[in-house]
């Protein structure tokens, strides 16, 4: 990066003199516009298909038309170098840009919610960056500097968020904080918690992350299995012939079974572990005032940041395996800018495979008066049993019904085993439901095999919703949605009065509560 | 740390959703509604006919089929949407609006004023007809839990906005 400061740059330049950006910018534009290309090469793909063999032979044709590309990005990016303007003034920035469809953006700082600054690759080596605002309105209105110097832009950022602070000090916090973040070093920064490559491990196996290579590999998941096919082939193992079943004995096939599921598992688990790695690499959480900051990754570091007055729901999740090795996946989920059932991962705070005894000393930093893992939940009501043992009956029966008359009787067997398995999941069910509410917070405990609870602080709730269907009414049961910024959370087959009391002591708490939500 | 000993107090000490009295959506909203469904359901199956008698012979009999669906189907949606409608009620407390739908699966939405991030009032072509309005809140819970009041009366739907707005202003936390 570069440090030497030029005087013209040590003061910013405020007044209306419309300022040129780096002439490295033209990089920039070029970049974008092959971007640009590349994105929309699909569209003349087809053609070039089509046409490759006989356009190959003739370069006179294709010649020219690159040639022509070529100038025309050149002199685009040239132009575009040429148009680029920004003025500067005592509280907004203008920035004029456009070739053919000029556009004039005039953005006051009070209206920048965020700034961004972006280092493209081929920008690093002359220490130029881009800056880009991020306004609360829609996304045409998104200005970005293109190639301005790294200290410029540091001075830049500096003095909208100085501003900010000066005219409304609590009011945007995304700027409040960022600016307090330049201010003070991380000195004041106290780490809560870190997790050790060990703890990844145990999270990767008891969590499933495999999704997160999975992700990555979709393009290549054919190509692997032929590969892994072709193989087994060569080391003299037939696919095919290993499942056929048709002259092997039933113990056969069960080890059959218990082996395949090894042979998946463990890659699996492996994948799963890999990934875990990946994404939470060096995990620190720590915290400054009374911000959380989250860093961690291996390829590339994820920053995220939360406010504790931000926080909606505290989220502790264990799986089967977790609550076998007494670990517990401890959620800070805030406001999410998706909001609703929808909230992004990203917005979200997770600290992976902490210990019941760390997690408890988390909880009382984040919400020191929540009881979540000592308070007593009620649970529901034993017609979740009934209705959900009759639904499954009903959605079983046509299949006995078909086995029957196709007269596949040894079929009967797979299938109660099949509804069996599925009443047990119900009864688990039912067993983890269950509710709790102190003058403070409401829990929440859900779950099949592992179990995840919920706690929130009363006067958050943004809607509630009661909800008691025809049937739950005859049976004097009801239940009730809590619509938080966060996402929504609910619980059913309570006591009507019960569920009833709740919803008019959060309502209570919400109107009578003057405390911010966020 | 403060206990959970005075919960046994609460209940009567907290108003209750169940003592809220609800106004119905108005008439003209439930009749234009029930009167669209019919026109609806009589037009698709006329369409379906038609096509049925252009087709016979020529295609399998799936036209002669589709015109009885279409007609089932247009005739439960209708009763069900009907029944709805006459379900659909509202209700203003002083700190929270309330509202209330469904036929089997019943829901009482309650939004207090002070968590509405937003108002706003919606008029369609035949709502402005009937000079009927929808109200929609916003709250910060997402798009998903945005609810709407149909079929209020115009200057109805003017007044709960301006309720909320000032509402808003002299109790706002923020």
């Amino acid at each position: 990066m570069q440090q030497e400061t030029t005087p013209e740059q040590s003061e910013l330049d405020t007044t209306s003199t419309w300022q040129r950006i780096s002439p490295y910018a033209m990089l920039y534009f070029l970049m974008s516009f092959l971007k640009h290309l590349l994105g929309n090469i699909v569209y003349i793909a087809p053609g070039i298909v089509i046409g490759y063999k006989s356009l190959i032979d003739r370069p006179q044709i294709w010649l020219p038309v690159a040639v022509l590309v070529v100038i025309a990005l050149i002199v685009g990016a040239v132009l575009s170098f040429y148009f680029f303007t920004y003025r500067l003034s005592e509280n907004k920035i203008e920035i004029k840009s456009g070739v053919f469809k000029k556009a004039h953006i005039d953005l006051p700082f009070a209206r920048i919610q965020n700034v961004k600054q972006e280092h493209p690759w081929y920008f690093r080596p002359f220490g130029y960056v881009c800056l880009s605002f991020d306004t609360a309105g829609s996304a045409q209105q998104e200005a970005k500097l293109v190639a301005i110097e790294h200290t410029l832009a540091d001075k830049i950022k500096q003095k909208i968020l100085i501003q900010h602070k000066e005219v409304e000090p609590v009011a945007d916090e995304n700027l409040a904080t960022e600016a307090s973040e330049t201010k003070q070093n991380a000195a004041n920064e106290q780490i809560l918690n870190t997790r050790s490559v060990k703890d990844l491990v145990l999270h990767g196996i008891t969590n499933n992350r495999v999704w997160i290579i999975l992700a990555g590999l979709s393009p290549f998941i054919d190509d692997l299995f032929e590969k892994a096919d072709s193989y087994l082939t060569s080391i003299d193992i037939n696919v095919d012939q290993l499942f056929s079943f048709t002259d092997l004995a039933v113990w056969q096939i069960a080890g059959y079974v218990i082996l395949l599921f090894f042979a998946l598992m463990i890659p699996i688990a492996l994948l799963s572990i890999a990934g875990a790695i990946i994404s939470y690499y060096g995990f620190t959480l720590s915290k400054s005032d009374d911000k959380y900051i989250r860093r961690s990754g291996l390829f590339t570091k994820h920053e995220v940041t939360m406010r504790l007055p931000r926080l909606q729901v505290l989220i502790l999740k264990q799986d089967w395996l977790d609550l076998l090795i007494k670990r517990t996946n401890l959620v800070f989920a805030q406001i999410s800018s998706r909001g609703g059932e929808f909230a992004a991962e990203k917005d979200k705070i997770m600290v992976p495979s902490v210990t019941l005894k760390e997690s408890a000393e988390l909880i009382a930093d984040a919400m020191p008066n929540s009881q979540v893992q000592s308070i007593a939940y009620t649970g529901i009501s034993p017609w979740f049993l009934v209705r959900n043992f009759l639904l499954s009956a009903v959605f079983i029966l046509p299949f006995a019904v078909i086995i029957i008359a196709k007269d596949t009787i040894e079929l009967l067997w797979p299938l109660a085993g099949v509804f069996i398995i599925l009443l047990s999941l119900i009864y688990c069910r039912w067993r983890r439901w269950g509710i709790a509410i102190d003058d403070q917070f409401v829990y929440l405990r859900k779950g099949v095999l592992g179990v995840d609870y919920h706690c929130f602080e009363r006067f958050k709730v943004q809607q509630i919703q009661y909800r008691q269907s025809w049937f739950l009414k005859r049976r004097h049961l009801g239940g009730f949605k809590c619509i938080l910024a966060s996402g929504a959370l609910g619980i059913s087959f309570l006591k009507e009065e019960h569920a009833k009391e709740i919803v008019d002591q959060l309502l209570y708490s919400a109107e009578s509560s003057k405390r911010s939500w966020m | 740390m403060e206990s959970f000993s005075n919960n046994s107090l609460s209940a009567s000490q907290y108003p209750s959703i169940s003592d809220i009295n609800f106004l119905s959506v108005e008439n003209s909203y439930i009749k234009a509604n029930l009167l669209i469904s019919i026109i609806a359901t009589i037009v698709l199956t006329i369409i379906a006919l038609i096509v049925q008698h252009f087709t016979t012979g020529k295609v399998s009999t799936i036209g002669f089929h589709a015109s009885y669906l279409i007609a089932t189907i247009g005739v439960i949606a209708t009763i069900w949407g009907y029944l709805g409608d006459k379900r659909k009620a509202y209700a203003l407390r002083e700190l929270d609006i309330s509202y209330r739908n469904g036929v089997i699966f019943r829901k009482t939405i309650t939004q207090p004023i002070l968590r509405i991030q937003h108002v706003e009032i919606t008029r369609g072509p035949i709502e402005r007809k009937l000079e009927l309005a929808t109200l929609l809140l916003f709250s910060a819970g997402g798009s998903l839990h945005t609810f709407a009041i149909p079929g209020l009366p115009d200057e109805r739907a003017e007044q709960l906005r301006q309720y909320i707005l000032d509402h808003k202003d002299t109790t706002s936390a923020e």
